[in-house]
């Protein structure tokens, strides 16, 4: 299958030979395998996990879509970053950031989830990041 | 009229400040350079998002879409871009004076100011205008969540009410020597525009081979696409990054405009100071031929007297 993941900022990148995606939909993980229907999905803040011949490769991701169409993948994601292109002191930031807003009470705010919202893609990059 | 000794020291003086406005022009052009990098490395996603639109907002999502209402404008929000640093020739008194032209000309609507740049922002601010929220220092590079930033500011008096219109000032980049201020209006969007949007897209050229060739949009045309949660979930979802990327999209184009400003503004110091330079030595080169011719003078008068 063919892989296409690009970001405002960048193509991340390009590669032929890749033989199984998991994406971070919506409603949890979908695998791509060869011979896929035609899909277009919604991503949310988690992990892009891809399978080459050769090679496996991680990146977390803060959201954005996914497209299926005759074995290509195209991922237009907001960002998209491997392991070891996470500025770990920053996500550490965003961490205590995020975490400092949630300590007061859920208001209902658009902040509050906002801040929510901060604390996920932080977390999720810390993960990906250390885990690698 | 001034001495020689004078006139050398401000041709030293003037040849100095050329130095520096060179080594602007330089950094200006360096910086240049790397604003048209990061648009043309936007287009890649741009597109594959404008294709994804085409095909779920073109006629299906209509007009129900919360960012689609129209409605009577009793408050407008502007977005204005200017640079944080001047030295750019007319650059932000351009965006300054259409920001004002602006909102004279709706008087009669409630304001809401955003403004990007520390330039525009204290020139505004001496005119009295109120601020509702400014961005400063977030240029070279531009950050994607600054654009998010901006986002949720401006969906919020949209969808709130407290604005019926969300309008962007900027300067348009062309080339070096084409740049235009022009307005844009962000909210709310009809999905016609999106169509326009899309044509006008189609009609640039990828750099890296992601360009959308009309073939795979027919064949994406006629696919049955599954949809994963839900068509109505990935609609909205697309309309908040299309809105998102717009204003990415306007904040690297003024970017690229402040530097291509710059450049402009110190060639020109550069080459003044160049005719400043020869003005002055020719001014230096008489001064000094008169002081000679005078001293000879002096000499052939002393000698006259001695005799």
């Amino acid at each position: 299958m063919h892989l296409t993941i690009v970001t405002p900022e960048r193509t991340v990148m390009a590669s032929e030979n890749v033989e199984h995606v998991l994406l971070p939909a919506e409603n949890g993980e979908l695998g791509i395998l060869p011979g896929h229907v035609a899909m277009a999905c919604s991503l949310q803040v988690g992990r892009i996990r891809v399978d080459m011949a050769d090679e496996f490769i991680e990146l977390a991701t803060s959201g954005g879509f996914a497209e299926v169409l005759d074995d290509r993948i195209i991922i237009a994601a907001e960002t998209a970053e491997k392991a070891g292109e996470i500025d770990l002191e920053r996500a550490d930031r965003a961490r205590d950031r995020a975490q400092e807003k949630l300590r007061g009470r859920d208001d209902g705010t658009i902040d509050h989830a906002r801040a929510q919202g901060a604390l996920r893609r932080a977390l999720n990059r810390l993960g990906v990041a250390t885990e690698a | 009229m001034a001495s020689f000794r004078e006139i050398k020291r401000r041709i030293g003086g003037v040849k100095n400040i050329q130095q520096i406005t060179r080594a602007m022009k330089m950094v200006a052009a360096a910086r240049l350079r790397r604003a048209e990098e990061a648009i043309l490395a936007l287009r890649p996603y741009s597109s594959r998002l404008d294709s994804l639109c085409a095909r779920f907002l073109g006629d299906a999502i209509g007009s129900e879409h919360a960012f689609m209402n129209e409605r009577p404008v009793k408050g407008v929000a502007v977005l204005s871009i200017c640079s944080d640093r001047g030295l750019c020739g007319a650059y932000n008194n351009r965006i300054v004076d259409a920001t004002q032209g602006l909102l004279r000309g709706r008087a009669d609507q409630r304001h809401f100011l955003l403004f990007v740049g520390h330039r525009g922002v204290s020139r505004l601010a001496r005119a009295g205008r109120h601020m509702h929220r400014t961005y400063e220092d977030i240029f070279d590079p531009v950050h994607f969540t600054t654009a998010q930033a901006i986002r949720h500011e401006v969906e919020d008096l949209f969808l709130s009410g407290q604005v019926d219109e969300v309008l962007v000032v900027f300067t348009e980049f062309f080339s070096l020597l084409r740049q235009h201020v022009v307005t844009r209006r962000l909210l709310p969007c009809p999905p016609e525009r999106h169509r326009q949007e899309l044509a006008d897209h189609y009609g640039r050229e990828l750099p890296d081979g992601l360009h959308v060739e009309p073939a795979e949009m027919d064949r994406a045309a006629e696919q049955v696409y599954i949809y994963e949660p839900d068509y109505e979930t990935i609609g909205d979802h697309l309309l908040e990054y299309n809105l998102t990327v717009q204003i990415y999209r306007t904040l690297l184009e003024a970017q690229a405009s402040e530097h291509g400003a710059r450049m402009m503004a110190m060639d020109n110091a550069t080459q003044n100071a160049e005719e400043m330079v020869e003005e002055l030595t020719l001014l230096m080169n008489r001064v000094r031929q008169e002081d000679i011719t005078r001293e000879i003078l002096d000499v052939v008068g002393g000698a006259e007297a001695v005799k």
